[in-house]
């Protein structure tokens, strides 16, 4: 097909005798073609002629035809980083996806003609051109709409159109009026007689040729720091031939006594057009004359010196032809008073410079983030894993200097000691390795590829094995460090997180942050799975009734139990109830060695312990020590008094009352102290005589003696002193102080900007109507309106009192508040696709994928409702039109059937899935949840048709 | 199910044209003279030039198992019988039985928008109606030893994702059937019949006419229609041996019903010396067939095989007339439908197809039928209606003999040999398959006329088709 | 007209069995004896006391000391003289178990579920996969077999292939894999080869290195003949693959075949040791030896060079015990009583533990105890050879 595609609108390009062939393809019908993008230079062919027919120009004038260049300038850069986009804007999909045309399509999907630099040009609004070009298909209005001609409506346009949050914040930009957009880009025509000359290829002649700007950016594109065709796009000089084509123009003609077509004028082509009144044989075919001034206007034809391994040699470029221009060349043209212009060498070369770029770096301040640590035997070194900088650290906890730090990527998150101390790992939760470094050297030894998302690391006895958690792919990663790589993968529960040994080395305990998939609004059922470390294989998976969130887990000193923190959300009561501690409690599980499994809380009635993070023992076994990341303490739970209270209390109170006795904790937490902001992890000094904590969002280490149960001291990691809005927002986001009680904090529902996995029912009526399933804050900035009803425009306003009203039950967040956690949680990226890298082909399987989610016929051949087809509510870039439908998803618990047309981007990290967490896998969307077709047209699809469209789903 | 081996049919195809070629003569090791299938020996596989090693379906299937000494339960409510076939199509529905299929068997057709009803849904339809007629019936007449009622226990056969396992798994399982039928389209049927011999439990077919769905050597499979091996061959002698045609070409639908149940009258055309000058396809779901009738036309083709459902087939009568080509078409019996007539209208000829019984038969069993069939649901029956009907009193006959044992309840159905049935006599073969003659159903002025081989070739319809019944 | 006679000529040359492929002709009984299981251990639901959950086996897997079975009313695991049971009730998803596979890097057992998908059996803990929550092709599963991290299922509508690591499916159908069908009944992985029994559609192999598909089937093309013996696979209606030693032995409903990867060799009732041609499952010791369930019995072939063959199965309906019948191809030279007493001789499953052989039936399980098992043939001493020289084919055919 591709092969086919291209002869076929090259050939257009000309003679238009192509007709009977492309005939011969559509009598195939139009449910079997495959279209393909030709590009506004096969368009022009025909829609750039006098007469009702010049839509070529308006186009190339418009910001459209920039779409791409814009790319290139350093706001797009800062808007990228208000959208969560973690990669630069020329090569992310959603920016793209806006700024130029057919970019989420596969190479064989464009023809040979077609140039992505050309921004938003024809074919983005009409459709691919390939089954329509045929001036025979164009005549008849019916044939071009069945062979794929699009005439755009206002929902098309607002699909990028509609008001973003970046765009708004750094660009300023006015709202989008619909009927004025029209008017600025209209470029109806009347049609009028069809001329195609006939052109022969000219015999080259001697000496250097032309070859156009498109050769140019072969190299000077945005891949080079100073994207010096995007500087040339963005200026005057690309309009030049354009501009010719205006009425402006025609007046400047006839003020000169020029009558006829300015376009078709020697006097105007001499200064607009590069290489005008040349002989034909000294351009070369990908030279166009229509783009006006061109970089070989200034610097000479470019046939000789194009080649790299010329141009990087200074003699042989310019003995080759490239010239450096100066003000010289530009007066050739810019004469004095010409059109009635004063030509100002300085000024104008100022404007047209790209020998250099602006500064492109966005924020300049830089955090530390403290996550998790490991400090040495003798206890002279202490590791923190920080996520910000993307470094480790290395601190003398006895002096309190940074004794050094080590870059690594990406997102470093925890970090583990090898036995013999010569070795430690880091795991990369963005980049989904582990990092070896040599504790002597600081060097990085080497990276080993583990699951997706990897948290906690734990290894066996021996030290030959290492364990990882994988929070993103939902299992434990074995690697073998003598082979230095992944030799396993174990099952686990959802978003596994924390892992500790037993002290007799044979066991590993494994928390599970998200419950296990369960029927539609059932009690919670978490996991904590137990790994035998002889044979590296699941043991046990032991079930927690009615909690979520686990996460930190230690195995006691004396090996007769293992705790590991908990959250028991309400979540199918309405939040209006205050029953057994309202929303969430907080607290610990114990699993015994009979699997017995006991909860307790660490809240007391008037003040919770919200987001309990870490927990570890002290090294007699006297304590644990639990991290309230939300409340900045640290709970200290004595051991014997909590088994006392469990031996004591009869087996019905014990298994019903105390997993939420609010009234309790007094007995078994012995103090809680306070730390710094977001504390995190923690370790125990080998003399037992402190605790160190990570204080997450203070790039501190609060040193905490033992003996008085009290923060002693502060290790500070070096973090900058500004306070950036973001960072202000981050602390909020992370500190219970919002909520009424101290209950929980925004992390506690979004870990990791993530989800929870479980239905919410938030709204106020209180009778436990329309449940919703929480949403990851994962890169959504510019998906507004928030909400699964779709009622709040902005973030400000979902965070706003409405937040107050029916969440904290505090009073409401100020307007610096609300600012700043705006700010943050647009930051919080969107991790890179996981099932297609950027710019990667897709599988066989995805591609049938994507003809299915972009099909307009059913299998039995009939033309199926737009209504009915994925992308017409799913659409790109963000696979979402931004409004609300009712796709029958409704259940006897919502009192109204239209949500919010979710955006798709990393779908498959966010399961259960519909506003109600009902499917919790994406087949069960279709499968059990669209038996007439009202989400879509599914019914018709075999089993292995919808496997390949979940498939392509997978990858947007 | 058997590979399209174009190196056999080149053979063979050449061999018709070249004549008889000597070939090393090899005696087959089990020397019987019965011929599987009434298959003519001009259409036997490799009959010009080879015995082969080993004949199958020949010796009566048996059924050596375990199950005849389960126990027959104590007490229960209702006698199940299972009932699976195309309703409607909905993924939601594969894993499971519809709830509206009482409501949607109530109706009188279900129209085909290709969204939520399967094509087959209308013949689907019919076939439950028949079914439900007998079982209405037989609790009339008192039930089960005049106490217990028979119960029809419905699942939908989504062929889109080859449903009718799991429903029979859930039929076998949870509601407790005795004996299952089901189901139409022959990849689904032959899901079906395989989890039935896994499960143990006899399945009654009475709508699928595909040859190989018998061929597979299950012992709990009985089938009460005539496939569409004999009507191929009545076809095949009527196109070559009546009309005298010798130039055919084929055109199918490419999905597996076209691609297996044309399969005889491919092997019948080139074994008797007329292989097809080409065989094209077209997807179910297709309108536009002028690219592949202009091929055929070029082929100076004196007639058209065409294998697949009455939409199509009908557009094609349609388009290959307006291209002027007054050929025969010969047919599958499911354009023998009021959809095929409506498209083609009422000027239209040169049609024909096999049928697997005689529907304009005077038979007082089967004019009862049909009146209590329009009493009933105000509507004629056909061939589907007729067939679950015949097979659900089979069904219903065989656990009045034995009681409620699957593995009886197979033995009382396979000793059934001459079964009569309101669509005729059943004469089951070796493998349990009904080999009573085709008929073959010509369109005239937009009427069917359905005519048996005698009325085609004579009172000497065996010796003129060269058949050599063994049965 | 020479042109076709020629290509004629090379189809038929090409279609007939080179000589020089047959086996040398059987001496069982003049250069040895093969070994015969006359010592068995029946187990039924009954004897048991409900240790084995249901008496209608499906599967049988031995992993290491344990054997699991899959039944129709639930999973099943014997170890040291004890049986452990699992059903809807311990969390088994569904009762009808169709088959089971181990993986022996996680140490994870992959459960088929006959009509509700497929089991991950971690930790005491079973994670449910269907085909309405996972890329699991059809719901009715046939066979489950571990390669690597690839779980591969043979469902009713095609293969589904899931991989433990990526969390991937991938799926094979007549759209992307040579399948004359899409109904696959057995999966079995060995080799660096995952080999599939499609039924209707002959035996599918997937290369691990090259990652690609072949397949094999009956080069008659026809349902109703076999036209040569050795010429390929018996026929297409395919139920099981057993791969080991480089050879590959399928069994279908219409005989045996063997494929040595040059060699086809083709068994039926009328001309080796089978009772039967409804074949139902196949196991092998090695190239030379296999275990084949049939609908009349069990047939052991002991050695391929001299066709040596050990059938157990029971004389008549209401005989106590089975009789080992001791052939050379299709003669019978002696039979051998045994204490092997399950009510019916219909076998479905089969696996080998070390010497031991375990057969899984209508009615129960019985395990032959192998003791000083000999595999091949083992001289004779002399005086003991006896001959029968009737026909065990006839028998049954008579019994019918």
């Amino acid at each position: 097909m591709r092969v086919f595609a291209m002869k076929r609108s090259a050939v257009l390009l000309l003679i238009p005798g192509i007709v009977v062939l492309i005939l011969s393809i559509r009598s195939f019908g139009a449910k079997n073609t495959e279209r393909v993008y030709v590009g506004e230079k096969v368009c022009r062919q025909c829609h750039h002629q006098s007469g009702g027919r010049n839509q070529f120009n308006p186009w190339r004038l418009s910001a459209h035809a920039k779409g791409w260049a814009a790319l290139a300038m350093p706001e797009a850069g800062k808007i990228a980083e208000l959208s969560g986009v973690a990669v630069e804007p020329f090569k992310s999909p959603i920016c793209l996806g806006c700024h130029t045309t057919a970019s989420d399509v596969e190479d064989w999907e464009r023809d040979e003609t077609f140039r992505l630099q050309d921004g938003v040009q024809c074919e983005l609004c009409h459709g691919p051109g390939s089954e329509y070009i045929d001036p025979a298909v164009m005549e008849d209005p019916d044939a071009a709409r069945a062979a794929g001609l699009r005439m755009p409506d206002e929902a098309d346009c607002m699909v990028c159109h509609r008001e973003k949050g970046s765009h708004v914040a750094v660009l300023n930009v006015k709202k989008f009026d619909y009927g004025e957009a029209l008017k600025e880009i209209g470029h109806a025509g009347t049609g009028g007689p069809l001329e195609i000359p006939e052109t022969k290829p000219a015999e080259p002649s001697e000496g250097p040729r032309y070859v156009g700007p498109v050769a140019c950016a072969a190299c000077h594109d945005q891949s080079t720091p100073r994207h010096e065709y995007s500087k040339w796009r963005y200026s005057k000089h690309a309009q030049a031939y354009a501009i010719l084509g205006t009425e402006q123009a025609r007046d400047i003609a006839r003020q000169e006594g020029l009558r006829s077509d300015p376009q078709q004028t020697k006097q105007c082509l001499s200064c607009h057009v590069t290489g005008y009144g040349e002989p034909a044989g000294r351009f070369t075919e990908t030279y166009d004359m229509a783009q006006g001034v061109q970089c070989e206007s200034c610097h000479g034809p470019g046939s000789e010196y194009m080649a790299e391994a010329v141009m990087r040699d200074p003699v042989a470029s310019h003995q080759a032809g490239l010239q450096k221009p100066d003000a010289a060349n530009c007066r050739g043209c810019h004469t004095d008073g010409i059109h009635g212009h004063s030509f100002d060498p300085d000024s104008m070369w100022a404007k047209i410079d790209h020998s250099r770029w602006e500064d492109r770096t966005y924020s300049s301040v830089e955090y530390k983030t403290p996550f998790n640590l490991a400090i040495t035997s003798d206890g002279s070194r202490l590791f923190a894993a920080c996520e910000a900088s993307n470094s480790l650290m290395v601190v003398n906890p006895k002096t309190r200097q940074i004794l050094k730090e080590i870059s690594i990527n990406d997102q470093p998150h925890f970090v583990a000691l090898s036995p013999d101390e010569s070795k430690v790992f880091v795991s990369n939760r963005g980049s989904d390795n582990i990092s070896v470094i040599d504790t002597r050297t600081y060097r990085i030894l080497s990276t080993i590829q583990v699951g997706d998302e990897p948290h906690e690391i734990a290894m066996n006895p021996e030290g030959t094995r290492l364990y990882v958690t994988n929070a993103g792919s939902y299992d434990v990663s074995v690697v073998d460090l003598q082979a230095g790589k992944e030799i396993k993968r174990l099952a686990a529960s959802r978003g596994t997180w924390g892992v500790d040994r037993s002290r007799d080395g044979t066991k590993l305990y494994v928390t599970n942050n998200l419950p296990r998939y369960g029927k539609f609004r059932e009690t919670s059922k978490s996991e904590v799975t137990v790994i035998d470390t002889r044979t590296s294989t699941v043991e046990k998976r032991y079930t927690v009734v009615g909690a979520n969130l686990l996460q930190g887990v230690a195995a006691s000193p004396s090996d007769d139990f293992t705790l590991f923190t908990l959250i028991r959300t309400k979540n199918l009561v309405p939040m209006t109830r205050t029953i057994q501690g309202w929303i969430m409690t907080n607290g610990i599980g114990i699993l015994w060695p009979d699997g017995r499994i006991d909860q307790l809380l660490l809240d007391r009635w008037d003040d919770y312990f919200a987001d309990p993070t870490d927990i570890v023992f002290s090294k007699d076994g006297k304590y644990a020590f639990v991290s309230g990341g939300g409340v900045q303490q640290i709970a200290v739970v004595d051991i014997e008094k909590m088994k006392a209270l469990l031996r004591n209390a009869p087996e019905k109170e014990r298994r019903e009352i105390l997993p939420n006795h609010l009234g309790v904790s007094n007995e078994y937490v012995v103090k809680r102290i306070d730390v710094g902001r977001s504390p995190r992890g923690m370790v125990v000094s080998p003399d037992n005589k402190y605790l160190y904590v990570a204080d997450g969002l203070d790039d501190a280490i609060s040193v905490v003696d033992l003996t008085q149960l009290a923060q002693v001291a502060i290790i500070d990691l070096g973090g900058p002193d500004t306070l950036t809005t973001a960072r202000y927002g981050e602390r909020i986001f992370h500190n219970a102080a919002a909520t009424f009680g101290r209950q929980f904090s925004c992390h506690s529902c979004h870990p990791d900007g993530g989800i929870d996995g479980i239905t919410y029912d938030i709204e106020p009526d209180g009778l436990g109507f329309n449940p919703v399933d929480n949403r990851s804050l994962r890169g959504i900035n510019d998906t507004a309106p928030f909400k699964w009803e779709g009622t709040n425009p902005t973030l400000k306003r979902q965070c706003g009192p409405r937040l107050a009203a029916f969440f904290t039950r505090i009073d409401p967040f100020n307007a610096d508040q609300a600012e700043a956690l705006d700010r943050y949680i647009v930051t919080i990226t969107m991790p890179p696709n996981r099932y297609r890298d950027i710019g990667e082909d897709l599988t066989p399987t995805q591609r049938r994928g994507k003809q299915i989610f972009e099909r307009m016929y059913d299998n039995s051949g009939n033309l199926i409702p737009k209504n009915k087809r994925c992308n017409y509510c799913h659409r790109p870039p963000y696979h979402t039109d931004r409004k609300t439908h009712n796709v029958g998803s409704a259940s006897w618990l919502d009192t109204h059937g239209t949500f919010d047309t979710p955006h798709l981007t990393n779908i498959y990290m966010s399961p259960p899935y519909l506003h109600d967490g009902r499917a919790s896998s994406l087949e069960e969307i279709w499968t059990l949840y669209n038996p007439n077709d009202t989400h879509g047209m599914t019914n018709d699809l075999t089993k292995a048709e919808l496997n390949d469209l979940i498939e392509y789903l997978k990858t947007l | 199910m058997r590979p399209a081996y174009i190196a056999s049919w080149l053979v063979i195809g050449l061999c018709a044209i070249v004549g008889d070629i000597p070939v090393v003569a090899q005696t087959s090791s089990t020397a019987d003279t019965v011929t599987y299938g009434k298959t003519p020996e001009e259409y036997y596989p490799y009959s010009r030039f080879q015995n082969p090693y080993n004949k199958f379906f020949i010796d009566t299937l048996a059924y050596p198992g375990y199950g005849r000494h389960i126990p027959e339960p104590d007490h229960i409510d209702s006698v199940n019988i299972g009932f699976i076939g195309p309703i409607i199509r909905s993924i939601s529905e594969s894993a499971g039985g519809p709830e509206d299929i009482p409501y949607r068997v109530g109706q009188r057709t279900v129209r085909w928008d290709g969204f939520y009803a399967s094509p087959l849904a209308p013949w689907g339809i019919k076939m439950l109606q028949g079914a439900k007629l007998a079982v209405e019936q037989a609790n009339a007449r008192g039930g089960y030893r005049d106490s217990i009622p028979y119960n029809l226990v419905v699942k939908n056969d989504n062929g889109q994702w080859r449903a009718s396992g799991r429903a029979l798994i859930d039929l076998a399982y949870k509601d407790s059937v005795w004996a299952v039928i089901g189901s139409m389209d022959g990849a689904n049927s032959h899901v079906l019949i395989r989890v039935a011999l896994k499960i143990e439990i006899p399945v009654m077919n009475t709508a699928d006419t595909d040859p190989t769905f018998i061929e597979t050597n299950i012992p709990w499979v009985i089938r009460n229609i005539t496939d569409d091996r004999q009507m191929s061959y009545l076809l095949a002698d009527y196109a070559y041996k009546k009309l005298g045609l010798n130039r055919v070409a084929a055109l199918r639908e490419s999905d597996r019903y076209g691609r297996m149940s044309i399969d005889e009258f491919r092997d019948a055309s080139t074994r008797s010396g007329h292989p097809f000058l080409v065989e094209m396809q077209y997807q179910e779901g297709d309108t536009l067939f002028t690219t592949q009738l202009q091929r055929i036309k070029s082929m100076n083709a004196e007639g058209v095989v065409v294998w697949g459902n009455p939409r199509e087939a009908g557009l094609i009568y349609n388009q290959m007339h307006a291209l002027g080509m007054d050929l025969w078409m010969f047919c599958s019996d499911r354009v023998v439908s009021g959809t095929f007539l409506d498209t083609v209208g009422p000027d239209a000829n040169k049609v024909a197809a096999g049928y697997p019984y005689n529907p304009t038969s005077k038979e007082p069993k089967y004019q009862a039928f049909v009146q209590a069939f329009q009493e009933r649901f105000g509507d004629a029956p056909e061939t589907y209606a007729a067939h679950a009907y015949d097979g659900a009193e089979m069904i219903i006959e065989a656990i009045r003999q034995v009681g409620l044992n699957r593995a009886k309840i197979r033995d009382a159905l396979v000793r059934m040999r001459n079964y009569q049935g309101v669509t005729g006599r059943k004469d089951l073969d070796a493998v349990y398959s009904n080999r009573s003659p085709a008929y073959l159903a010509v369109l005239e002025n937009g009427h069917w006329r359905f005519c048996s081989r005698a009325d085609l070739f004579g009172k000497t319809a065996q010796a003129d088709g060269k058949m050599k019944s063994k049965e | 007209m020479i042109r076709w006679m020629t290509v004629i000529i090379a189809l038929l040359l090409l279609s007939y069995p080179a000589a020089g492929q047959e086996p040398a002709a059987g001496k069982a009984g003049q250069d040895g004896e093969p070994y015969i299981y006359t010592d068995w251990e029946c187990f039924t639901t009954e004897s048991t006391h409900g240790g084995l959950i249901n008496d209608h086996i499906f599967y049988i897997k031995v992993d290491g000391e344990k054997v699991w079975f899959a039944t129709e009313g639930g999973l099943s695991m014997y170890q040291n003289g004890q049986w452990t049971s699992w059903t809807e009730d311990d969390g088994l998803p569904w009762h009808v178990v169709s088959s089971i596979a181990k993986d022996p890097t996680t140490g994870d057992l992959w459960i088929g579920l006959f009509g509700y998908g497929l089991a991950r059996f971690s930790g005491g803990y079973f994670e449910h996969f269907t085909q309405m929550n996972s890329g699991l092709l059809n719901d009715v599963v046939y066979g489950v077999t571990v390669e690597g991290d690839n779980v591969w299922v043979a469902t009713t509508a095609g293969i589904s292939a899931y991989n433990t690591v990526t969390g991937n499916w991938r799926v094979y159908n007549e759209r992307n894999a040579p399948m004359e069908e899409v109904w696959t009944y057995s999966a079995m992985a060995n080799d660096g080869k995952v080999y599939f029994a499609v039924w209707g559609g002959g035996i599918l192999e997937w290369d691990v290195a090259t990652q690609s598909w072949t397949d094999y089937l009956d080069p008659d093309g026809e349902m109703e003949i076999d036209l040569y013996r050795d010429d390929g696979l018996v026929h297409v209606i395919t139920t099981s693959a057993y791969y080991i030693d480089h050879t590959l032995w399928a069994t279908t409903y219409f005989g045996l075949s063997r494929y040595d990867g040059r060699n086809w060799r083709g068994y039926m009732d009328i001309d080796s040791g089978l009772p039967s041609n409804f074949l139902n499952f196949v196991v092998a010791r090695d190239g030379n030896s296999n275990v084949t369930c049939t609908d009349k019995g069990v047939a052991m072939l002991m050695d391929y060079a001299s066709d040596t063959w050990v059938t157990y199965a029971r004389p008549s309906g209401d005989a106590k015990t089975w009789t080992a019948y001791v052939m050379a191809g299709n003669d019978t030279l002696r039979t051998v009583p045994t204490n092997l007493s399950l009510p019916n001789h219909f076998t479905i499953a089969t696996d080998i533990q070390g010497d031991d052989v375990w057969i899984g039936t209508g009615h129960g399980v019985a395990r032959g105890i192998g003791k000083e098992f000999w595999s091949g043939l083992k001289p004779v001493e002399s005086g003991k050879e006896q001959r029968g020289g009737f026909s065990l084919f006839n028998i049954f055919k008579k019994k019918e």
